[in-house]
């Protein structure tokens, strides 16, 4: 088992590079991107409300395949279950995926979808300014490969189980390559498990979606006592629609980037999110969304909520290049804050190098409205119940914003509850 | 406006005049900064030890700076040698300038022109030799009179060192240290002179202070420095700038000012911003990167920043408030507009430290041509600020479609009670906007630049009157030649 603390990574580069490892270019790319920006730290503007000293500090075991500590129940009728970053198909239901969905390893899809992997894999996301992205990209071992074939529709949402195993602290870095063939339907949800072991995940995806496809993906993330750092980065074609729904129920650190960038005209992005955080709990939503070409919509609603000792970084960039006209573009992030001692940071930033747009960010922060918890009141219901019901009602307009039924219900069944206990703990508190 | 508005409209019509007033003592350092010349300076404006020594300590801190220039900014321009300026020159002496109007650029005549400026005022502001002595002189002598009456201390920094050093020791760096930010430890090390301005406990001043009228202060060159002490009670507005583009040589402006606000006082202070902006190729132009700050230090006093920025290549510059008194109230207000190839980064920082503390924001920023105009602000609610309320918005307008504007807003917020709004907006003006003005007989440009007045409105309505009325006509003139 191999000890890895993340800043001594050229070392444990010229240690792999013996290994003889899959991608060598690809990972010697990704080392020098890695090496000419540095790892984040006080000063870094992308981290600086979100301290990764920790994570830098611990020495970690590198991840194998294992057995998951425990396998939540899950309905869902597609389902791959990943463990430390790599498939395991003894847990996962994959036999009733429509024809034309290509769902394997990695590793497995570089044996027999060679050419696609190479066409997608370090092509969508930007090393250049995410170094933990870079950091996957030198040292990653599998992940996913996931490919729906023009015309495919997938009706009933895939979902994929992130889950770990027991043991020492371990660094878990997992690829994802997903791509939605041009005219292509389909619904993922990405669900982050965390167990009580100190493992840090570092993620990337690369998503592609097709002309006229269309990918809705809700990632979920519960993650505990581990950390995580999980980069999505979206590229999307001729009038294709994606949706993201990012649901942060809550861990001890919680980074997501979320990058799309609209390549082509007619292309429509929305991202929402939602996140809870409570004491000791940090989550940090970063949303790019960059607008290169003409006639494309994007819009993001991202609330967060804040219990005692919790702590919330929400930064929203919207770039509108020069080639971005007739772009139309929103982006609102509301802040409801629960408790004494927790603490907010919001950046909507606006970028627009176009005239001919329409673009606009809001943003708010605050506790509960007094008036509405008096009016809730004379109407007889008691404080609690009124805040638990103005929480609720809060956070819920995420997911009523989902257009896929089933996936708004499979969110529902997870969100809902969570939000009933950090009402109920900040009421008891 | 209450008494002498018409004198001061006067004056602010005049101010021009003074322009480039010649100083007996006409020599300047060599180039180039070290300790033998911040000694130099102190001693030639005869400063007590403690100047000097403050002097010494910000340009010992700036020498740990030097690899460390903010670039942060959404901005570009070549690195400046420091080494290759000149930081102690009386003002320029006559024979540098042109010698007659036929030597002056005629974009700049033609602007003058645009705004109403007579010719002799011409002269003086394009820096060619005049030997007139102008009548206001003893206009101001007046006022000086009358502020004195009041007990209002207002004269330049040199001589507020020498005639109230005990204030000046007090207050100087109290709000913007000598170790805040690059530009401002490089200011407090060399800064050559400035505006000092005293009022005494529940004194309403009696007009609006404004630089105009302090004859000898005006050519204080690139490191200039305002220190404004309004005491428990008191109330003062304090205007700065003016709105003809004033010919310069130093293309590096980096001035302080540092604003406190007591138990109950009030400082309004607004600023007309319009230094050359280089030419339509982004040639020569001035680089205003200036801090500002106020501090309500008392509980119930009141900042406000209200500025119109139209000129200098690049702007960086964030007035801010440090709203420390409990019911205190910070106020931001700004018009941008940047045409050409002019960049802008501005904005502004509300720092809420005591309770039932408030601040709003509100920033227009206009581009054209292939400007860059960004809006970046702070605003951060520390977990003692109970019921702070802080609302911004800022908008930008697009007139070119190789412009661009920008948003960076930062809100931190760390207690409950707190209250946050921010919205901002970015669009161009729309063509059925532009279509109702026309079909009412408006030509376009005139349609545009009362529609640009209308996005501006918000602001211009928290300037002085006379000041008001002039940005109003800044505006058309900057914008001219934007509008296709």
């Amino acid at each position: 088992m191999n000890a890895f603390a993340i800043p001594d990574f050229e070392r444990q580069f010229d240690v792999r590079r013996e290994q003889a490892p899959a991608f060598p270019d690809y990972r010697q790319k990704s080392l020098d991107d890695l090496r000419q920006q540095g790892l984040p730290g006080a000063k870094t503007e992308d981290w600086k409300y979100t301290s990764v000293r920790e994570v830098l500090g611990e020495t970690f075991v590198e991840a194998t395949p294992a057995a998951p500590v425990a396998v939540p129940e899950c309905a869902a009728r597609h389902l791959a279950v990943m463990v430390n970053g790599y498939l395991n198909t003894d847990l996962s239901r994959l036999e009733d995926l429509p024809e034309g969905v290509t769902l394997c390893s990695l590793a497995a899809a570089r044996d027999n979808h060679r050419d696609q992997v190479d066409a997608m894999l370090g092509r969508v996301v930007r090393h250049d300014r995410h170094p933990f992205a870079a950091l996957n990209g030198a040292f990653f071992r599998d992940g996913l490969f996931l490919d729906v074939a023009p015309g495919t529709q997938v009706q009933e949402p895939l979902v994929v189980l992130w889950l770990s195993g027991a043991g020492d602290a371990a660094l878990i870095q997992p690829r994802v390559l997903v791509r939605v063939g041009e005219g292509a339907e389909l619904a993922l949800m990405e669900q982050h498990r965390g167990s009580a072991a100190g493992h840090f995940t570092n993620q990337v995806s690369e998503i592609l979606v097709g002309d006229n496809a269309g990918l809705t993906q809700v990632q979920l993330q519960d993650t505990g006592k581990e950390q995580l750092v999980c980069g999505t980065h979206v590229r999307c074609s001729r009038d294709s629609r994606y949706r993201a729904q990012t649901i942060d129920l809550g861990g001890k650190l919680i980074r997501n980037d979320l990058a799309i960038s609209l390549d082509q005209p007619g292309a429509e992005a929305d991202a929402d999110g939602v996140f809870l955080a409570g004491r000791d709990q940090h989550v940090d939503n970063h949303l790019r969304v960059d607008h290169r070409a003409p006639n494309c919509d994007s819009s993001a609603l991202y609330k967060g909520l804040l219990g005692g000792g919790g702590r919330g970084v929400f930064n929203g960039k919207l770039i509108v290049h020069p080639e971005g006209q007739k772009t139309r573009a929103e982006q609102t992030n509301h802040n409801l804050l629960l408790a004494r001692d927790v603490e907010i940071d919001t950046k909507p930033e606006l970028e627009i190098y176009a005239d001919d747009v329409k673009c606009s960010h809001g943003s708010t922060s605050g506790e509960l409205d007094p008036d509405q918890l008096f009016y809730l009141r004379s109407r007889g219901i008691d404080s609690p119940e009124a805040r638990a019901l103005l929480v609720r009602s809060f956070a819920l307009e995420i997911s009523e914003r989902m257009n896929h039924s089933r996936l708004r219900d499979l969110v529902g069944e997870q969100l809902e509850p969570a939000l009933d206990r950090l009402a109920r703990n900040e009421l008891e508190g | 406006m209450g008494t002498g508005t018409d004198s001061v409209n006067q004056l602010i019509e005049g101010g021009y005049k003074h322009g480039f007033v010649t100083e007996i003592d006409a020599d300047s350092l060599p180039p180039g900064l070290n300790e033998d010349v911040i000694r130099a300076i102190s001693a030639k404006k005869q400063e007590p030890e403690f100047m000097l020594n403050w002097r010494l300590r910000a340009y010992r801190h700036w020498i740990k700076l030097q690899e460390k220039e903010p670039t942060w900014a959404h901005v570009k321009y070549p690195r400046i040698n420091y080494q290759d300026m000149v930081y102690y020159s009386a003002p320029k002496s006559d024979k540098e300038g042109p010698k007659s109007l036929e030597e002056v650029d005629p974009e700049l005549l033609r602007t003058y022109e645009k705004l109403g400026i007579p010719l002799h005022e011409q002269k003086a502001l394009a820096g060619v030799a005049v030997d007139a002595v102008f009548d206001s002189v003893s206009v101001a002598t007046t006022f000086k009179d009358k502020l004195a009456e009041a007990g209002v201390i207002f004269c330049s920094f040199s001589e507020a060192v020498q005639n109230h050093p005990e204030l000046v020791e007090k207050y100087l760096g109290s709000v913007v240290p000598y170790t805040d930010n690059f530009f401002a430890t490089l200011n407090a090390a060399v800064f050559s002179d400035g505006s000092f301005c005293y009022i005494p406990e529940g004194v309403r001043c009696p007009m609006e202070l404004s630089t105009y009228f302090r004859i000898n202060a005006l050519n204080t060159g690139q490191f200039e420095r305002t220190l404004i002490i309004a005491e428990k009670g008191s109330y003062v507005s304090y205007l700065e700038g003016c709105t003809a583009p004033m010919r310069d040589e130093n293309q590096l402006h980096a001035a302080v000012v540092e604003l406190v606000a007591h138990e109950d006082a009030e400082i309004k202070y607004s600023t007309v911003q319009n230094w050359y902006p280089g030419d339509k190729d982004g040639k020569g132009g001035i680089y205003n990167f200036v801090t500002k700050r106020g501090l309500c230090k008392g509980d119930r006093s009141h900042i406000s920043w209200t500025q119109v920025e139209t000129g200098s290549a690049i702007t960086w510059k964030y007035p801010s408030v440090i709203l420390r008194g409990d019911d205190s109230t910070g106020e931001f207000y700004s018009v941008a507009l940047t045409n050409n190839l002019q960049q802008a980064d501005t904005g502004t920082k509300m720092i809420h430290l005591g309770k039932n503390t408030r601040s709003t924001i509100i920033s227009k920023g206009i581009s054209a041509g292939r400007a860059q105009n960004s809006y970046r602000g702070l605003v951060r609610v520390s977990p003692k600020a109970d019921n702070a309320r802080n609302f911004t918005q800022c908008d930008s307008l697009l007139l070119s479609d190789q412009c661009g504007a920008h948003t960076y807003p930062y809100i931190e917020n760390k207690n409950p009670s707190g209250r946050i709004e921010h919205e901002a907006t970015t669009t161009r003006i729309g063509e059925d906007q532009l279509f109702y003005c026309r079909q009412r007989g408006i030509d376009p440009e005139d349609a545009v630049s009362m529609i640009v007045n209308g996005f501006c409105d918000d602001v211009f309505r928290k300037l002085p009157m006379e000041f008001a009325v002039e940005a109003q006509a800044l505006l058309e003139v900057s914008l001219e030649g934007a509008v296709g």
